[in-house]
């Protein structure tokens, strides 16, 4: 029946009273209240399920501690599969101070049922939740673990009891307002821990699911949020590790967050590999140097690093597989000290060993190391120890081990091996590649019987650099970077590279010479063309000399000439006149005009 | 239910009685008012009456949870009902109402035992 809006009832006009959204309460436990959006849930039934050292237990004391510790809450921890004097010895172990922890605070409630008890019917928890009433009037407690409940409930042999049992158990948790975490060992143990499990996850608030992955080599710890009432929450499994601090959830971050940036660049020790990224590695980035193995990768993070201590910068190199004293020999045979940087304390060289630990563990490992020497500049040598195909987080983990660097403002430089399946492509560090922003490869070239080291920047993000090749040169001075010839499309290196600039130097001193002996020639060519032309000219004159005295005497014999003829003409001319004295001059006029 | 049956006590006072009797001392804990508790003082009621009407061999005390709550705890009482037989250095458990009568006489009888000190 619908309702009417202007119901006669006044219902209407009643005020719906404020409802209290759920309220978390941080368990003080690395990661967990991240992935929670602020813990576990206050006042509430918090179940925690998973098999034997899964770290239900651990889980459950640790955030009891850190509630008294960091909150001042005092509370119960009430076990049922473990003696006392052995919880407090466990607790003891992590460096949690458990020793100074007043006793009066965290009490300790053994509810282990005794191995000659017997059962001669149906019997309830009253007794149990009544004796913690008073405990917690007395105490003032507001937190409470129940260890290890199934081992209590199994023993009632009844499905049906347990269901009640459970339930008297949450009822008394609401009424006494306690944030109760409830552990309980996980499935698979038989059908009535199912049944038993499916009816704790009915029941609880929120649940959590310690389980894992095994196997054949290698095992890794999970925590997954199964349910969470009145909140939101990350449902994937996330890894955990179980150190000496503790439960600690490595958490993956949604979102990448403002990471500090910086401007200036860095050296990364080698003059010339700098200068092809545009003045060295850009501080607070990350660089992956890839390679197969002796390629010089360690050799490059170490004169990053010594750069770095020589800046008076604090530096960390972390190392797998390698000792430190054995690094720091290596590095002396190729010119770099870092034995100074050691003994005066800005080089921290850790060594750990790859196979010994999930990859979990070496990233909760290396953050307490960042977080104790807080480094400027980090080495991992290499980061494929990491990156491992039987565990399912190390993609993952590695990408989160750089995020933190990066957070922190660490300027990162992880070497990765290639792998052996990956037939020498530049595919197998891919999953770091994608997060580096700057990667550099060392490739081998063989050639004409030898190996030598090619040196090559496949990116560097906001970076103008080099597209070039370079052959990658140890020698007892460090490391060097020298120019390759290509010579028809192949590129030249080592003894190839040294052949040929020998060869270029002798053709250039044979060019030379023939140059000089051809300019030669030409001189002397010259000369003689000169000369050449200076006899020339030399003649010519002769000859216009020549050819004037002849015009000269030409013209006086023709003038000497002309004179002797008009003589002889006069002479004939006056015989003439004595002859013939009556005849007209005629003729003489005509010659004369 | 003739069988007499004592008041709660201060813990420390019943432990020390435990240990000078030669009386075998029963502690029925219980949530008063509850099924299984209430089934449980029936029951240990009947077979006392029948094994001890005077009440000279056994001393029974009932102790309710609620009331003494502390108690409980130290006396190592997880679940109502739970009843405590102790004779000398003898000591015997039995969680549950205590349905079962024949089960439940033989250990009373079994705790009278000298092998029990």
């Amino acid at each position: 029946m619908p309702r009417r809006r202007d119901s006669p009832s006044g219902s209407t006009g009643s005020v719906a009273s404020p409802v209290e959204p759920i309220q978390k309460k941080a368990t003080g436990i690395r990661g967990f209240d991240e992935i929670t959006a602020g813990g576990f849930p206050a006042g509430r039934l918090t179940a925690i399920i998973g098999s034997a050292g899964a770290g239900k237990t651990v889980f459950a004391m640790q955030t009891l501690v850190n509630r008294l510790k960091q909150h001042d809450e005092a509370c119960i921890f009430v076990t049922f599969e473990e003696p006392v004097d052995r919880m407090r010895s466990n607790a003891a172990s992590f460096d949690w101070d458990f020793g100074a922890i007043s006793e009066a605070k965290f009490r300790f409630v053994d509810a282990r049922i005794s191995d000659d008890a017997i059962v001669t019917g149906a019997f309830d928890l009253a007794g149990l939740l009544a004796g913690l009433s008073a405990l917690q009037a007395e105490t003032g407690a507001c937190n409470i673990v129940f260890d290890g409940l199934d081992m209590l409930l199994s023993s009632l042999h009844d499905e049906r009891l347990e269901r009640q049992e459970l339930m008297r158990v949450d009822a008394w948790i609401r009424e006494s307002n306690m944030s109760a975490l409830v552990t309980v060992k996980s499935f698979g143990m038989g059908d009535r821990d199912q049944i038993r499990a499916d009816f704790l996850q009915y029941l609880a608030d929120c649940l959590l699911i310690l389980g894992g992955t095994i196997t054949e080599t290698a095992s890794s710890r999970t925590l997954r949020i199964a349910k969470y009432r009145g909140s939101g929450f990350a449902a994937n499994p996330v890894p955990i590790v179980i150190s000496r601090s503790g439960f600690d959830v490595v958490m993956f971050k949604g979102a990448r967050l403002d990471y500090p940036t910086f401007t200036d660049r860095i050296s990364s020790g080698v003059t010339r590999l700098d200068a092809l990224l545009n003045g060295g590695y850009l501080r607070g980035s990350s660089t992956l140097i890839s390679g197969s193995p002796g390629t010089s990768k360690t050799s490059l993070g170490a004169s990053f690093i010594a750069a770095a201590c020589r800046r008076g910068e604090r530096a960390l190199f972390v190392s797998f597989d390698e000792s430190g004293a054995q690094i720091v020999a290596n590095m002396k045979s190729i010119g770099i000290d870092l034995k100074p940087c050691v003994e005066s304390g800005h080089l921290t060289l850790e060594s750990l060993l790859s196979s010994g630990r999930s990859p979990e563990e070496h990233f909760v490992g290396i953050r307490g190391l960042l977080e104790l020497h807080k480094p400027h500049c980090l080495v991992i040598d290499p980061i494929s120890s990491l990156l491992k195909a039987d565990y399912p987080f190390s993609g993952m983990i590695c990408e989160n081990l750089l995020d933190q660097a990066k957070s922190l403002g660490i300027t990162v430089l992880c070497t990765s091996l290639l792998d052996g399946g990956t037939g020498g492509t530049e595919l197998s560090a891919s999953q770091v590649s994608t997060i580096a922003d700057t990667w550099i490869h060392v490739s081998y070239i063989a050639r004409d019987g030898e190996r030598n080291r090619a040196l090559t920047i496949i990116k560097s993000r906001g970076t103008d650099h080099s597209n070039q090749v370079r052959e990658l040169v140890l020698s007892g001075a460090g490391i060097d970077l020298v120019d390759v010839y290509v010579v028809e499309g192949e590129v030249l290196m080592g003894s190839a590279r040294a052949q040929k600039e020998a060869e270029a130097s002798r053709i250039q001193v044979l060019e030379e010479i023939e140059g000089r002996r051809w300019s030669l020639r030409l001189e002397r060519e010259l000369s003689e063309l000169e000369a050449r032309l200076q006899a020339a000219t030399l003649e010519l004159g002769w000859k216009r000399q020549e050819v004037e005295l002849l015009s000269i005497s030409e013209k006086e014999r023709l003038e000497v000439g002309k004179a002797a003829a008009i003589q002889r003409l006069d002479l004939r001319r006056s015989s003439d006149d004595a002859i013939v004295t009556l005849k007209p001059r005629v003729g003489r006029k005509k010659r004369a005009t | 239910m003739s069988h007499p049956v004592s008041s709660s006590a201060d813990v420390a006072a019943v432990i020390v009685a435990d240990r000078g009797s030669h009386v075998t001392r029963l502690r029925l804990y219980v949530a008063r008012w509850t099924p299984n508790s209430t089934r449980a003082e029936l029951n240990i009621l009947a077979v006392l009456k029948e094994l001890d009407g005077d009440g000279s061999i056994f001393n029974l005390e009932i102790v309710d949870v609620f009331t003494h709550s502390k108690r409980a705890i130290i006396d190592g009482v997880i679940v109502t009902p739970t009843l405590i037989g102790v004779r000398g250095q003898g000591r015997m458990t039995m969680m549950g109402d205590l349905t079962d009568a024949i089960k439940l006489k033989f250990l009373l009888e079994s705790l009278r035992e000298p092998s029990a000190e």
